[in-house]
Parts: C-alpha cells; sequence; structure tokens
C-alpha cells in the first residue's frame, strides 16, 4: 500500500507538470504535447482505479484523436510560433490565478470539512470492457436509449462539420 | 487494482532506455555539421519554406471526421466483449442495437462522401477554403551539388510565420 | 439481461422522434438530387412532411402514450410531455414554412438545414420526454448542435459566424457546466433519474452540500438554454446574428425545451424547494427586470425580441417558483395545477407571438436585405397593411394587452403566483409589464404613424411566411377570446 501511494504522488506530480506546462508555455505545439502528457497520466489513474475502460478511452479518443484534431487547429491557425500578441492580456493572468486559488482553496475546504457525499456511490460495475458492455446494451437500463441516441449526435456532429468546412455549393 | 508500482517501475524503465540511447549517440557519434546535414529533412528534397504553414481546412475537416468515427468504435469495444454472452435472442437483439447505432453512422459517411468531403482532387479543391496564396507559391528548389550559389531555405529565412495570421 | 420487456411498444412511444430521425436521414441520402432540383423548397417539404408524420403520432398515442414508462425509465410519457412536444412540432412546422425563401435568397436552401432543424427539434422533445438527467443532457446537446450550426448557416456573413462561435463557445461552457451539476447530483444521491431522485428526497432527504451544489449547477445550464437573467447574455448577439428563420427557430425551441425540463424538475424536487426556490425567486425577478429594462433601449427589432424573451422567461420562472411554493405552503392541490397548466399555456402563447413576429420580419424582408430595425418598419401600415396589422396584433399579445393570447397567459401565471403565495413575485409580474407595454407599443406606432419617403417594391413577399402570420396573429386574437379552446390540451396538464 505504501509502495503504491508513493507511485501515485509521483504520477500526480507527473500530471500536476504537464497540466502546468499546458498553460504556462509559449509554444502551442508544445503545449498540445503536454496535454498528452496529462491525458496519459490521467489514464494511468483509471486504470489503477479499475476503470480500465475509461482509461483505454481516454487514450484512444483523448490522447489520440482529440490532440490531432487540436494540432490541426493549431497549425490552421497557423500559431506554431510564440505569438507575442498573447501576452498582452493584462489582466487575465490575476484573474486565472485568483480563479485557481479558490478552487484550490475549496477543495481544501471540503476535504477538512470531510464533506463527502450523502450517500457514497459505489461503482455498481467494475469498469471492465465487458461488464460496461453489459450495462450499456442491457435493455432494461436506461444507458441502451442514451447509446442510440449518441449516434444521433454523431450523426450531427458530422453533418456539422462538413456544412462549416465547406463552400457554398452553387 | 494492479496498483501503481508496476507502472512506476515501468516509467522508470523507459525513462532510462530513453535517455541512454539520446545520450549514448551523442557522446559516441562523431559531430561534423554541415549546412545540410543541419537542415530540416524532408524526404531527402530540398526544404521549401517554412515549415510552419498554414494548413487548408479539409485536415481539419479529417480530422473531426475521425473523431466521430473514432467515438463510434469505442462503443464498439464494449459491444464485441458482450456478444459472446447470452442465447441467440439475446445476441439478435444486441446485433439490432449495433446495427441501428451502424446505420445512423453510415448515413453520415454516405453524406460524407457524397458532399465530397473525402475528395482530395484538385478539381475538388477550389470548393473549399483555398489555400493561402503565399503557401502556394513556387519557390525554385535549390539542389545539391552547386553548394555556396544559393541560400538554402532555412525557416529563419522567411519572413516571420505569424504576419498571415 | 432481463428479457420481460415489450421492447416493440418502447419503441411505438418514440415514433414521433423516430419519424423525425427517418427524416433527416433522408434528407441527407437524397442531398445531391435535392440540391441540384430545379424548384427549390424540396427539401423544405420533406422536412414538413417528417414533421407532419411525427405530429400524426403523436396524435395517433393519444391517452396511449401519458403513462408509458421506456427504456429503463430513462423516458415517459404524461400530459406535460405530449402538450409540449405538440407545441414544439408546431414551432418547427412554422419555422420550416419561414427559411426557403430566406435561404435561397442567400443560396442557401440546402438540405442540411432541415436535418439540422429537424434533429434539433428531436433534441427538444426528447428534454420533455426525458426522466433521467443523462438524457436530458443529450437532448439539450442535441438540440444546441443543431442551432450552433444553423446560427451560422449563411457563411458569408460575418455576423452570423460571430453568432454561431459566440453561442457555441458559451453553450459548451454552460453545457459543462451542467455536465457537472448532474455528476455531482449522481455523486450524492446515487441516480440520474428525476423520479428516483424524488424519491431519495423525500426518504432520506439528501440536502447535502454535495447535491445543492449539482442542482445549482444544473439550473444554471438550463437557465443559460432558457435565455434566463444573468446567464441571457448570448442571446442578444446570437438572435441578431443569425438568420431570421433561424432566429425564429431558436428563440422559440430552446425555451420551451428548457423551461419543459424546469417545470419538470420543480415538479419532482417540490420537497427541496427550500434548496431552489430563492435561486428561482432570484433569477425571475432579475429576468423580468432585466429583460424589460433593457428592451426599452433597442432599436433592432431581432435585439429587442431577445430581451423580450428574457422578460418571458422571467415571467415563466415566476410559474416555476409559484409550482415550488405551493408545495412549501401546503397550498391545495389544483394550486400546482393552475401554476403547470399556466406554465403550458404560457409556453404555447410565447412560442405563437415570438414564432409570429418573426415570420412577419421574415415575410417583410422577403428576398432583400434583413428587415431587423425599428426604421425598417416605418410606413409599414400603408406598405404592407395585412403584416402590419399582424404585428400589431402579435406586439399588442407580447405586451399582454387584452384581449390576446399574452394578456391570458399572463393572467394565469399572475393567478398562480397569488394562488402558490408568491405575493412578491406577482406584483413585480404587474409592474414590469407596464414598462413592457411601452417597448411593444411603440412598434406599433412606428408601423403606423411614421412614415419614409422611400417605397420599397412590394414583389417578392414569401407565401409560406404570410400564411404564418396570418395563423399566428388569427391565433393570438382567437385564443386571446376563447383560451377555453385549449383547455383540452392544457387542462390534462397534469
Amino acid at each position: 500500500m505504501q509502495g503504491n501511494s508513493i507511485g501515485f504522488w509521483i504520477l500526480a506530480a507527473l500530471c500536476i507538470a504537464a497540466a502546468v506546462q499546458v498553460v504556462a508555455n509559449r509554444n502551442p505545439v508544445r503545449s498540445a504535447l503536454a496535454l498528452v502528457g496529462v491525458m496519459c497520466c490521467l489514464s494511468v489513474f483509471y486504470f489503477a482505479q479499475g476503470a480500465e475502460f475509461v482509461g483505454a478511452v481516454q487514450v484512444i479518443v483523448y490522447a489520440g484523436a482529440i490532440m490531432v484534431l487540436f494540432l490541426f487547429v493549431i497549425m490552421l491557425l497557423n500559431l506554431g510560433a510564440p505569438n507575442p500578441m498573447m501576452d498582452r492580456v493584462g489582466l487575465s493572468k490575476p484573474v486565472a490565478l485568483l480563479a485557481s486559488a479558490v478552487l484550490l482553496g475549496s477543495l481544501a475546504f471540503a476535504g477538512a470539512l470531510k464533506i463527502a457525499p450523502g450517500r457514497a456511490v459505489k461503482s455498481p460495475v467494475s469498469g471492465t470492457v465487458q461488464q460496461i458492455g453489459y450495462a450499456l446494451f442491457d435493455p432494461g437500463r436506461p444507458w441502451l436509449f442514451a447509446f442510440e441516441l449518441t449516434s444521433v449526435l454523431l450523426l450531427v456532429g458530422v453533418v456539422g462539420a462538413v456544412v462549416l468546412a465547406q463552400r457554398r455549393s452553387d | 487494482m494492479s496498483g501503481y508500482i508496476p507502472i512506476v517501475v515501468m516509467l522508470c524503465l523507459a525513462a532510462l532506455l530513453a535517455a541512454v540511447m539520446v545520450l549514448g549517440s551523442h557522446i559516441l557519434g562523431p559531430h561534423k555539421p554541415s549546412r545540410f546535414k543541419v537542415a530540416p529533412y524532408e524526404c531527402g528534397v530540398t526544404p521549401v519554406g517554412s515549415a510552419r504553414e498554414r494548413f487548408p481546412v479539409r485536415f481539419f475537416l479529417v480530422a473531426m471526421l475521425f473523431i466521430v468515427f473514432d467515438v463510434e468504435t469505442v462503443f464498439l469495444f464494449p459491444w464485441a466483449a458482450t456478444f459472446g454472452a447470452g442465447d441467440k435472442g439475446i445476441k439478435l437483439f444486441l446485433l439490432g442495437e449495433m446495427g441501428v447505432f451502424i446505420a445512423l453512422l453510415l448515413v453520415a459517411y454516405a453524406y460524407v462522401w457524397q458532399a465530397g468531403a473525402l475528395d482530395w482532387s484538385e478539381g475538388a479543391r477550389v470548393q473549399h477554403e483555398a489555400t493561402p496564396p503565399e503557401a502556394l507559391a513556387v519557390r525554385t528548389p535549390i539542389l545539391f551539388g552547386n553548394e555556396g550559389s544559393g541560400p538554402v531555405n532555412l525557416p529563419a529565412a522567411r519572413p516571420s510565420g505569424a504576419a498571415n495570421v | 439481461m432481463r428479457r420481460d420487456i415489450d421492447v416493440m411498444a418502447e419503441i411505438a412511444f418514440i415514433y414521433p422522434l423516430i419519424a423525425l430521425w427517418v427524416g433527416a436521414c433522408l434528407l441527407l441520402l437524397l442531398a445531391r438530387p435535392l440540391r441540384r432540383a430545379t424548384r427549390p423548397g424540396g427539401s423544405a417539404a420533406l422536412a414538413g412532411a417528417a414533421l407532419l408524420a411525427s405530429l400524426a403520432f403523436l396524435v395517433r398515442q393519444g391517452n396511449e402514450g401519458l403513462n408509458v414508462i421506456a427504456f429503463g425509465g430513462s423516458i415517459a410519457g404524461d400530459p406535460l410531455t405530449a402538450s409540449i412536444c405538440t407545441i414544439l412540432l408546431l414551432c418547427g412546422m412554422m419555422a420550416v414554412a419561414l427559411a426557403p425563401t430566406y435561404l435561397a435568397a442567400r443560396g442557401y436552401d440546402n438540405p442540411e438545414y432541415y436535418v439540422l432543424l429537424l434533429t434539433s427539434l428531436s433534441g427538444a422533445m426528447l428534454m420533455a420526454m426525458a426522466r433521467d438527467l443523462v438524457v436530458v443532457f443529450l437532448g439539450i446537446e442535441l438540440l444546441s448542435f443543431g442551432l450552433y450550426i444553423m446560427a451560422g448557416f449563411v457563411r458569408e456573413d460575418a455576423r452570423g459566424g460571430e453568432a454561431s462561435l459566440k453561442y457555441f463557445l458559451l453553450g459548451a461552457f454552460a453545457s459543462a457546466l451542467m455536465l457537472y451539476g448532474i455528476v455531482l447530483v449522481y455523486g450524492s444521491s446515487g441516480s440520474t433519474n428525476i423520479e428516483a431522485l424524488r424519491s431519495a428526497v423525500i426518504k432520506e432527504s439528501v440536502q447535502s452540500a454535495m447535491f445543492a451544489g449539482g442542482l445549482a449547477l444544473v439550473l444554471i445550464g438550463l437557465a443559460f438554454k432558457a435565455a434566463v437573467a444573468p446567464f441571457h447574455q448570448w442571446s442578444p448577439d446570437a438572435y441578431e446574428g443569425a438568420p431570421l428563420p433561424v432566429t425564429a427557430f431558436m428563440s422559440v425551441v430552446a425555451k420551451i425545451a428548457a423551461f419543459a425540463v424546469l417545470i419538470r424538475l420543480a415538479d419532482s424536487l417540490a420537497p427541496l424547494h427550500a434548496t431552489w426556490l430563492p435561486a428561482v425567486r432570484l433569477l425571475a425577478i432579475l429576468s423580468m427586470v432585466v429583460g424589460n429594462v433593457v428592451a426599452v433601449a433597442q432599436q433592432n427589432l431581432k435585439r429587442m425580441l431577445a430581451y423580450s424573451g428574457v422578460a418571458h422567461a422571467g415571467y415563466l420562472m415566476v410559474a416555476v417558483a409559484a409550482l415550488g411554493s405551493s408545495h412549501a405552503k401546503g397550498a391545495a392541490l389544483d394550486t400546482q395545477t393552475l401554476a403547470m397548466s399556466g406554465a403550458v399555456f404560457y409556453l404555447l402563447a410565447y412560442a405563437i407571438m415570438t414564432m409570429g413576429a418573426f415570420a412577419v420580419l421574415t415575410y417583410v424582408t422577403g428576398t432583400g436585405a434583413e428587415c431587423q430595425t425599428l426604421a425598417d418598419l416605418k410606413g409599414l401600415a400603408r406598405r404592407r397593411p395585412a403584416a402590419a396589422y399582424g404585428m400589431a396584433a402579435l406586439m399588442l399579445s407580447l405586451g399582454g394587452v387584452p384581449p390576446t393570447i399574452g394578456f391570458m397567459g399572463k393572467l394565469q401565471i399572475f393567478w398562480a403566483a397569488v394562488a402558490g403565495r408568491e405575493m412578491g413575485l406577482a406584483v413585480a409580474l404587474a409592474l414590469v409589464s407596464v414598462v413592457a407595454a411601452y417597448y411593444y407599443l411603440r412598434v406599433v406606432l412606428t408601423m403606423c404613424f411614421e412614415e419614409t419617403g422611400a417605397e420599397p417594391a412590394t414583389a417578392g413577399a414569401p407565401r409560406a411566411a404570410g400564411w404564418v402570420v396570418a395563423i399566428s396573429a388569427t391565433a393570438v386574437l382567437v385564443l386571446g377570446v376563447m383560451p377555453g379552446l385549449l383547455m383540452g390540451l392544457i387542462g390534462m396538464v397534469r
């Protein structure tokens, strides 16, 4: 157990260091790569908590697909070079610091007061792929309908991407 | 479940291996830099212009479509893992569930196809956001051999790429 | 897995949704021939057919659809659901009728527009049907995705792009907050099902800070979608920049869907009113005051109607507050019925009035430049008398002048507030109505008594938009005189 928590703290430190890099680095591409680091650390946390499926999805979808999209956006906007314009935003830094201080403070406060959930939720299934499949595709549970709705949502996403990216058709 | 220790050990090993490889080649390898050696490597062709170039919006479109279909495959994993269990009726039901899901995404795919979003031929390009003109401007390639006769187009030689944002 | 579930019966319950989705898929598959057709309007006709089919399925369900619980309790039917879905479908038909001429004049009468409209509407209907917060969230996203894209549909128009982007960024932020709220609610109560939440509330009174925080975030997310002050900042810009038919659609449908969820949550979580009632009261007051006061200063009608929408959201919040308050003070059951039916009646009234007002603007716009400022309406009574009379009726109704549906709606909410002993809100409602009357009447005066030298061409007025104006103006007056005609629809709400 002791070793486990040491491992956790090392990974947590890595994760936070990468997250700070995401915000602090001047070069957007490096920020994006640091974000990959954050995602991978999170994925390890999920795995260690027994949420294997979520951990894998974190890598496949976030660290994979979404980061590719981020990089394309950076290149689309040609943000590759550090942009001096970004330093001009004067007030945003203190406000951001204040906001994170408030969030950290409220977390610490909640931790100190032990504002625990009214009823601790035991994870209803273990997070293996198969268990999630049983929960997701059972017609007696609400998730099946939500799953089918997702496909309509994805359809709209595809249509929206094409509509916005294409020129007008004459 | 399994805990963090193996992960940390694995991380350390990976970091160690990477460090040994990079440092090792740095220490052991000979260093005789020339102008062409330090130029960015673009498949053996002389670099043309800055690598920091504005991408056409079509890359972005493809990336977005990729995410959508990537999310679809994510749902396929638990489905495939569940499919083995249960009798024939349940299997049929599961097949129907995924059939509806896939059918809707096939409609999306058919739409994308007919809209020409996957068409990268020259004729289709006019329909999309054009690449900015300076990115299309042809630069005379400088061939290897006539050393010193012209400047190699290193990134620094080009006017700032951020100017056309 | 359980096998005793009659899946076919459950699927039959969502036939109205399936009709919309099938229509959307057909539009996508036929996109190419539809775009190349020589006569425009094919896409609109197909979308209209899908809406009609959906309405037919809804009507055919009749009373059977009123007590269905489907898909593991994630959606269910009841009178509130049925009436909201009917209103939404009618709005969808009007929005489809407004679109073709306007879009064709700009070269954008594409099938994609109607695909987005149909899926958006299905999202709104899902929100009305949902009994599970996860489905509520998916419905909101389905509704919003379409709206974000439709707002920027005319891509040469930079303001449309701006509207689309602003709406998207703020909307995504609000969705994220709401999702976080749902997570907190789930974490503290162990369920996302609204009925299960209700029983958890009654049995063990989950009154932890976490639950309250989650509920607050859900409320913020819904208030954003309904454009309730102070979460309304996006609406004037989004309304102004979006194409007129889109503004008409989003102003009405998003608000109705969000209020459907708010009403249901207020009804289900009424035992927990101590947590949320003060917040709802505050939102109601802020919304009524901010909406009406800022609307006075607007010269642009789209912005004015945006702020008027904020004000109307405030009136509806009064009904929601009355719903909780009637429970708080142990009032009789019919007080809750009064609040609920009042809210639904007002939603219908708001839909007709606002849709009609935007239809007038679309009608006057025709194929030309968008008619959107007060100055554009000068002398309308002489240029297009029919449209001006229609607009006058709609404006009087929006202002709550008798004998219009707007007056009847306000009266019902006023009664509900009095019966729920929300005296402060009732007085505020009456006071701000006076301010409201001013800026709506100003539109009427501008149309009738101010003249422009220019004599614009009268050709090119879209006939479909004209029909929408005629129907909504008639409905506003007829239902204002005989609100009993609606009681078949509204009276069964509870």
